[in-house]
Order: C-alpha cells, then sequence, then structure tokens
C-alpha cells in the first residue's frame, strides 16, 4: 500500500469518525437534548398547585404513567384552540398508560368556569407565576404559553414544544409506548 | 491540508446534525424581549407611551390598563392609534397593535398639592406572537421624579 492510498484511508477513518461520533452523541442526547438540568427538571414535577376541588397536587403524583404535561391559560386563544385536541385524545388514550395534566397560569374561577363549559376530561392544575417558572425550568424559554412537555413514568423529559403541539407529535409520542 | 479541511466539513455536518435541533424552540423573542417601551412626561401633564413591537409579536388593545399609583393623580383620557383588526379562534375579531405605537395619556394632577412631587403609573398589556405563543399580562411601573406641569 503506497503512501497515497494510506492518506485517503486515513482521511475517510477521520471523517467517518466524527459523523458516527455525532449519531451516537445525539441518541446519548436524547433524552435530554433540552440541554436542561436532569435534577432540576425531577425536582419542578414536585412542584405544589391546587387541583379545581383545593387539593394540593404535583406532576409527579401522577408518575408510573405517561403524561403530557400543558401549561395554558384563559386569556392565551391558542391554548384554548388546542385543548379539545388533548380532551379528545385523553378519551382515546384512557387505556394506554397515557395522562395529560394542565397547567393553568391563570385566575382560579376564570380556569374552573372553562373547564366546566368544556368537558375537560384531564386533571387541571391551578397556578399563577409560580407555575410559569416551573414551565421555565422544564424547558420554557421564551416564557410563552401553550407550553408542552411529555414525560416517561419515571419522569425523564423527552420532548417539548412552545405553541400549538401538532396532533402527529403526541401520537408520535404514544406510538412509541410497548 | 486537505485532512483538516475535510475534518472541518465533516465538524460541521456533527454541528448541524437534526438530533440537537429543539423542537418547538427557535431563535424568537420571549416574552422578556418581544417589545421595547419608552415614556416621556411632558408639560401639560400628557404621557406619551412609545412602543416597539418586534415584527413577530402583537398587542391586545383591550389588555392595556394604566393606572396612577398616587392617589392625587387620575388617568384621564387615553388616546390610542388606530388598531388592526385581527381574528382569534375563540375571541373572534379583536383589536391589535403591530410595530411602532404611541399611546398618550392625559394626566389630571389638579388634586397635586406638593410641587415636587413624583409621579408612578402602572401600565399592563399583553401580547402574543404569530407563531402561536402568548406571553403572561405585563405590568411596568413607571416613575417619574416630578411633575413637570408643577415645576
Amino acid at each position: 500500500m503506497n503512501k497515497e492510498v494510506l492518506t485517503v484511508w486515513v482521511r475517510r477513518l477521520l471523517i467517518a469518525c466524527v459523523v458516527i461520533g455525532s449519531v451516537v452523541t445525539g441518541i446519548l442526547m436524547s433524552n435530554t437534548r433540552t440541554g436542561l438540568d436532569v435534577s432540576a427538571v425531577k425536582g419542578a414535577q414536585n412542584a405544589q398547585f391546587q387541583d379545581l376541588a383545593g387539593n394540593w397536587q404535583q406532576i409527579s403524583h401522577w408518575d408510573g404513567s405517561y403524561r403530557i404535561v400543558n401549561f395554558w391559560a384563559t386569556w392565551c386563544p391558542p391554548c384554548l384552540e388546542e385543548i379539545p385536541l388533548f380532551v379528545r385524545l385523553q378519551g382515546e388514550y384512557k387505556d394506554r398508560n397515557v395522562t395529560f395534566i394542565g397547567i393553568a397560569v391563570d385566575d382560579a374561577d376564570r380556569v374552573r368556569e372553562f373547564v366546566r363549559d368544556n368537558e375537560i376530561n384531564y386533571p387541571i392544575l391551578i397556578g399563577s407565576g409560580d407555575a410559569l417558572r416551573i414551565s421555565e425550568i422544564l424547558g420554557n424559554k421564551r416564557s410563552g404559553l401553550p407550553f408542552t412537555v411529555f414525560l416517561t413514568p419515571s419522569g425523564d423529559l423527552v420532548d417539548m414544544h412552545s405553541g400549538i403541539v401538532p396532533e402527529s407529535k403526541v401520537r408520535q409520542f404514544v406510538d412509541k409506548i410497548r | 491540508m486537505l485532512i483538516v479541511n475535510q475534518c472541518i466539513v465533516a465538524l460541521l455536518v456533527f454541528c448541524c446534525f437534526p438530533q440537537f435541533v429543539v423542537s418547538g424552540e427557535v431563535d424568537a423573542p420571549g416574552a422578556s424581549n418581544f417589545y421595547t417601551l419608552s415614556a416621556t412626561l411632558s408639560k401639560g401633564n400628557k404621557l406619551a407611551l412609545a412602543y416597539d413591537i418586534h415584527p413577530c409579536c402583537y398587542l391586545y388593545k383591550r389588555s392595556f390598563s394604566f393606572q396612577a399609583l398616587d392617589s392625587e393623580v387620575i388617568v384621564g383620557h387615553v388616546s390610542f392609534p388606530e388598531s388592526l383588526r385581527h381574528y382569534d379562534e375563540f375571541f373572534g375579531d379583536v383589536e391589535i397593535y403591530r410595530g411602532e405605537v404611541l399611546i398618550t395619556l392625559d394626566l389630571d394632577t389638579s388634586r397635586v398639592e406638593v410641587r415636587s412631587d413624583s409621579l408612578s403609573i402602572s401600565v399592563e398589556h399583553q401580547g402574543c406572537s404569530d407563531e402561536g405563543v402568548c406571553f403572561l399580562p405585563d405590568r411596568n411601573v413607571l416613575r417619574f421624579a416630578s411633575l413637570p406641569g408643577l415645576e
């Protein structure tokens, strides 16, 4: 093997290493691809919010199920636009160990009225600025609503979405559940 | 040298690999920087509020509220510029503002007795982006050292 051929193969090997490295790193980072502090993400799931009955709850209360946690508000039109999708999919996925959780960054009375009028069939918790801060810990960099995170039964954050969540994204998450 | 160049290309591929893109997170302004607000208090007790809203975003006209935090000062007439029509799925036709917006407040200071009194005005508004992200109602407190109309 002459020197020129050897140089070509070394070059190819280097490029292959970089490309394979990027793929492997991407896969390894898939659970933490948001660059978030994993312990902070877990801690945020223990933040206390009142439910519609006035009982204190936390996201981790639903540990053991796949969770789609949606931060929303009644003053936020795109938030209201996507809620019928969540209601429909919660009904469809009730036997798939999937729980939608709504965390309203809003006034409790307005939330109760909206939930009643729209027959929301999943748990709703109520927060205010504190709820927005929790969403920021979970990756809501723009501090906007709606903001949705996808959690595994053990609380690993596997995906997030700022704005209206496409139905295909929810289905993709659920389809991965065996 | 050629090897170095090709490694640079490969590194660029590495950096652009799609798994590093976080879905839903785009390089767009957030709640803290989608607008700027400057205020000028002039003689005649007019308060001019100049908004500069990022092209991606808008503010709802109905969300504006103004309140003097000093009991002796009253916010009188508010002059809004012409608004734009916007259709919301849930709220129907609403009025919004984009770009540069100048709002003028007439302040009634006739009850102010101390000539060097300061002034604090609370300004609230709420807005959204065209891509469907809304920001929490925002409140700014504007403080002025004195009322120019009384100096």
